[in-house]
């Protein structure tokens, strides 16, 4: 598949600490790629960089072939940037702001004002055209955010965090904007939320510490870490001991007289042996409901992994 | 461009979407139209009251210019509003997280901070509307205005309001938080006014901290002089921070290492100053001086004074560091002595002062200071005034270079040529204590123009040139601080002792003859005869009861001392204070005659004779000061106008006339015109007389000395520097018509700006 943004080797530091460190990535020319990370990870770095906001110590990107260290001006025309927190001029009504977004994106002047509007029907922000920003919601300035993200249609468009700060039917709102967009350009989201990722991302790169710590489809995210928990409830509760005579149970917790939670080391077996002995037993075993690996237990992980590959 | 362009209507927008921009123009718009009205009130009264009815000045200068004038004070205040308007700038993108828009967008830090200049500058034009719209209609009502003057005064006022809006952009570029910013801004303008103090006793620190120094550069400009060193200094100001403003948002987000961050710094601020100091030397400067009557400029026989000096002139300044006089003068004053000779500098870039430190006994007191010694009382001097003991030559070594003996160890510049010509610059004793125009002109004109010599006559119980009392003459003939002095308006100065020769020296163009007690023996009056038989000049000036010893000088001129006393009653003083006034044929001789005579100023003669004019084929002679017709007479029946009652009495023959106090005289003789004035008063020039001050008349008696001797020199010295009259010397202005401009500037243009407010944020409101 042709990719439209080649990072190569990037690498930045502040002051004397890098804060990411030899990332490579390319990104395919349509669909969601996560930017998967803690707070402090280098996401922003990484973004900012991509985005021509920040340069790079090291290393190369590439938007559309074009080197945007060498030649920024035409790189960053195929870009669209949404950072963390929308950059919105909120004294300016949404089509004045559009406007101005489309004009810095050096649009020509007769496509400017159908830029908009698509931009605007695109983001279901039609209806507020002569709004001021600052009087709309905080889910419809983010919509406006990404509105100005796609306004010049860009190839590759980088949201940062879009969801953070709305709620509920907001961000599912703009999750449903995102794929729509995605459909028509290459979208780099970044975020620190798991769920988010699940729910829109097609690929994910997860970026710990600065270093690109995992690559992959969502599937292969899912599959990566293997889940160490689950929670049990039997009628008739076997005792702790028989539960831990159980292979590769690592301890048990009594949540109530019926309902255990059973950590586990790796295997991939144990539901089914548990499920053996309940019948064998008669434990009447009603539930067995397997905790998926929290991002946090991800993290942790994938930090372990990075700690030992160094 | 195009980006640039939408950038900056973008940032208009936003600027004049929110109040604060409308806040500041308002304010500033109402204050800069009460300032507009106060001074053209102020002016419309003082022209109604009748001052300035016979002056020169001009209305437009007046008005806009000069340190009081109104582009002086729309300067003051643009240094406290400028800031506010460009704080958020640059921290507002930053704070709000709207400058990764701008950075993620196809365009270059230069775009988006020369867009945000632009704007700046356009607001800038409506922050000053009232002084553009003041001073493209003040011609309705100033007669000749001089348009101009006003307009260089207009772009001087506008390059600086620019130079601030760099400055505060690139103060706004460096915090994300306005306040900061604009107080960034105030401290960065007063550190650039405050600069061209620091460093002023070394040379090339002096000349780079002068020439960054912000305080002051548009005040040429307001005054109506361009200097290619004030537009160049704006535009290089300007160019530097917004090239650091540049830098510093290209270079925050990149990588490079911190010294090699610092060079760059270095390298943008560095090449400004180097071309700053070119810039200045006076080689590369290019004047324009807009009003009509050239107010910045040296006349033109200043310039041909100049015109006539060959090669470079060394100004060798000698300063003492007991001397009062020379505190103007020590290293960190430099600057001063050098925009002292810039107008002439201008017209000869190779003039060179150098400075030559010393020190010397002014025979002052001493006890004052610190120390037993001399030597120890010098050394607490400078360490009060915080000077370098070294820099001091020592007294012996000082002798070893110059005599300055004759000087009184008191400052003095010495002018120099390459032929070694020298002269004397002092300065004086009086509230302007540096020399004009006049006074520096006549000392280069004394390097290569033949200076006409004064030889004062002595040895009949003259009045002398070079005594102090009361009646002597040292004043005006060679006191060294007193700026009207002969020998400070070009002439040089010699007694002579008719006992000791028998012939006045060749060299002597005029003599002066003051008050002979003695009267001339028939040998002395010979050798004054065949004086007059070559044709020299004389200034004669008699006395009361002198008719004895002075006819017969006065008779070879066909004049004659008439007998007693003029007496002319006039207000609280003494009778036989005689208030002269100069006659039209007066006004024929110097143009400074018919200014007396035309401003109707007195010359006060504190006991005068009267002068007859005999005739005779000789000379031409003409009454040049006289009495009043009425209420003056010749007091025949007492000599004591104090004591006794002072009154007319025709039948002693006192008759009420106009009476001559001072003639002159004319004739051809070996192809020139000889000149002679004779006053009837030794007094009226006195010492002691020009150290009075009366109320009730309007004195000229500096202006008889300066005048005669113009005269009698032919017109060489003193230099004539007057300057054409300005025409726009009126205000077609009466006060029933203030109002009505009031209401224009402070009632309805500040109006329009809060409607236009009012209406755009109600418009804006609904959405």
């Amino acid at each position: 598949m042709e990719s439209i943004v080649e990072v190569k080797n990037l690498s930045h530091k502040y002051s004397v600490d890098w804060a990411i460190r030899d990332i490579n990535f390319s990104i395919a020319e349509k669909g969601i790629l996560g930017l998967l990370g803690s707070n402090g990870a280098g996401k922003s770095t990484t973004m900012n960089i991509i985005c021509g906001v920040l340069n790079q110590t090291e290393g190369d990107v590439f938007i559309n072939g074009i080197d945007l260290r060498k030649n920024p001006v035409l790189a960053k025309q195929e870009i669209g940037f949404l950072p963390q927190k929308a950059p919105l001029h909120t004294d300016l009504t949404v089509d004045e702001y559009l406007t101005h977004c489309a004009t810095l994106r050096k649009m020509l002047s007769r496509d400017v004002k159908s830029a908009v509007e698509v931009a605007k029907g695109k983001c279901g922000i039609s209806h507020f055209s002569k709004r001021l920003i600052k009087n709309l919601s905080g889910g419809y300035q983010q919509r406006v955010g990404i509105a100005q993200s796609i306004v010049h249609n860009p190839k590759f468009v980088v949201l940062d965090e879009p969801t953070n700060g709305l709620d509920p039917n907001q961000i599912l709102d703009v999750r449903n904007l995102i794929k729509s967009i995605a459909v028509d350009h290459s979208v780099l989201l970044s975020t620190h939320i798991l769920s988010e990722v699940k729910a829109t991302c097609d690929n994910i790169k997860m970026i710990e510490n600065g270093k690109m710590v995992f690559a992959g489809t969502m599937h292969d995210f899912d599959n990566y870490v293997v889940p160490n928990s689950f929670t049990v409830n039997f009628s008739n509760p076997p005792s702790m001991s028989d539960l831990s005579s159980l292979p590769n149970v690592l301890n048990i917790d009594e949540i109530t007289p019926n309902q255990f939670r059973i950590r586990f080391s790796e295997d991939r077996d144990i539901t089914e042996r548990l499920v053996e002995m309940s019948v064998a037993n008669n434990w009447k075993l009603k539930e067995i409901n397997l905790e998926k690996s929290s991002l946090d237990t991800v993290f942790a992980q994938l930090s372990g992994k990075l700690k030992n590959n160094i | 461009m195009k980006i640039i362009l939408r950038i900056a209507r973008t940032e208009l927008a936003v600027l004049f979407y929110s109040p604060i921009a409308w806040f500041i123009l308002i304010v500033f718009t109402f204050l800069s139209a009460m300032g507009y009205v106060d001074l053209i009130t102020k002016w419309t009264t003082s022209l109604e009251l009748g001052h300035y009815a016979n002056s020169t000045i001009s209305i437009t200068g007046s008005i806009f210019g000069g340190d009081y004038g109104y582009f002086q004070e729309i300067l003051g205040d643009l240094y406290i509003y400028i800031p506010l308007l460009t704080m958020g700038l640059m921290s507002r993108e930053y704070s709000s997280g709207s400058i990764k828009l701008l950075l993620s967008s196809p365009i270059t830090s230069t775009e988006i901070i020369l867009g945000k200049y632009l704007a700046t500058l356009l607001y800038s034009v409506v922050l000053l509307s009232i002084p553009i719209i003041g001073t493209l209609i003040s011609g309705i009502f100033i007669p000749e205005y001089d348009l101009s003057m006003a307009l260089t005064g207009l772009l001087g006022l506008y390059f600086l309001s620019a130079s601030y809006c760099a400055i505060g952009l690139f103060m706004s570029n460096l915090t994300s938080y306005q306040v900061v910013a604009a107080i960034g801004t105030l401290v960065m303008l007063a550190a650039l006014s405050f600069i061209g103090n620091i460093g002023q006793e070394y040379q090339l620190i002096r000349d780079i901290t002068y020439w960054l120094s912000i305080s002051g550069r548009a005040m040429q400009m307001i005054n109506g002089l361009i200097c290619s060193e004030d537009v160049l200094y704006f535009f290089i100001i300007i160019s530097m921070f917004i090239s650091l403003a540049i830098m510093k948002l290209s270079l925050g987000r990149s990588a490079i290492s911190g010294w090699r961050a610092a060079i760059r710094y270095v390298v943008v601020i560095l090449i400004p100053l180097f071309l700053g100091y070119f810039t200045s030397l006076p080689s590369f400067k290019v004047y324009y001086d807009s009003p009509d009557s050239k107010p910045n400029t040296i006349t033109k026989n200043s310039q041909e004074i100049l015109s006539q000096l060959d090669g470079e002139i060394v100004i060798t300044h000698y300063v003492n560091l007991m001397d009062r006089f020379s505190v103007n003068h020590f290293p960190n004053r430099v600057k001063n002595d050098e925009e002292l000779f810039s107008s002439f500098v201008r017209f000869k870039p190779d003039i060179k002062l150098k400075y030559v430190y010393y020190l010397g006994d002014t025979g002052e007191d001493f006890s004052r200071l610190k120390g037993d010694t001399f030597y120890e009382k010098a050394e607490y001097l400078s360490a009060i005034y915080k000077l370098n003991m070294d820099i001091f030559l020592s007294p012996d070594e000082i002798a070893k270079k110059i005599d300055l003996r004759g000087e009184g160890n008191i400052f003095v510049r010495i002018i120099e040529d390459e032929n070694g010509n020298k002269s004397y610059l002092r300065d004086f004793a009086d509230n302007i204590r540096v020399p004009t125009e006049a006074e520096i002109s006549a000392a280069f004109k004394k390097l290569t123009a033949v200076i006409p010599v004064v030889g004062f006559i002595s040895g009949q119980g003259e009045r002398a040139n070079n005594k102090y009392g009361d009646r002597d003459y040292s004043s005006f003939a060679q006191n060294k601080y007193f700026r009207y002095a002969l020998t400070n308006q070009g002439f040089n100065v010699k007694t002579i002792n008719l006992s000791e020769v028998s012939e006045i020296p060749e060299d002597i163009n005029i003599i002066v003859i003051a008050d002979s007690k003695a009267g001339y023996s028939d040998a002395k009056l010979a050798t004054i005869d065949r004086y007059i038989a070559r044709g020299g000049n004389l200034f004669i000036l008699a006395e009361t009861f002198r008719q004895n010893s002075m006819n017969p000088l006065l008779s070879r001129f066909g004049l004659k001392l008439k007998d007693g006393i003029l007496a002319q009653p006039i207000g609280d003083f003494a009778p036989n204070l005689i208030l002269s006034k100069a006659t039209e044929d007066a006004g024929k001789l110097t143009f400074g005659f018919a200014e007396i005579f035309q401003n109707k100023s007195r010359i006060s003669m504190p006991g005068a004779t009267a002068i007859e004019i005999l005739s005779n084929d000789n000379f031409k002679n003409k009454p040049i000061l006289v009495t009043n017709k009425k209420g003056a007479w010749i007091e025949l029946e007492t000599t004591d106008l104090i004591e006794d009652v002072v009154e007319i009495n025709p039948l002693v023959g006192e008759l009420e006339a106009e009476y001559a106090t001072a003639t002159s005289s004319s004739r051809q003789i070996n192809g020139k015109e000889q000149r002679v004035i004779v006053v009837g008063d030794a007094d009226c020039i006195s010492n002691k007389e020009l150290s009075i001050s009366r109320e009730g008349y309007k004195s000229a008696n500096y202006s008889l000395i300066t005048e005669s001797f113009r005269w009698l020199s032919d017109g060489k010295f003193p230099i004539d520097v007057r300057r054409p009259e300005p025409k726009d010397n009126k205000l077609n202005l009466t006060a029933d018509l203030i109002p009505h401009i009031k209401i224009l500037f402070m009632g309805i243009f500040p109006s329009i700006m809060i409607f236009i407010c009012i209406f755009i944020w109600a418009k804006r409101r609904k959405n």
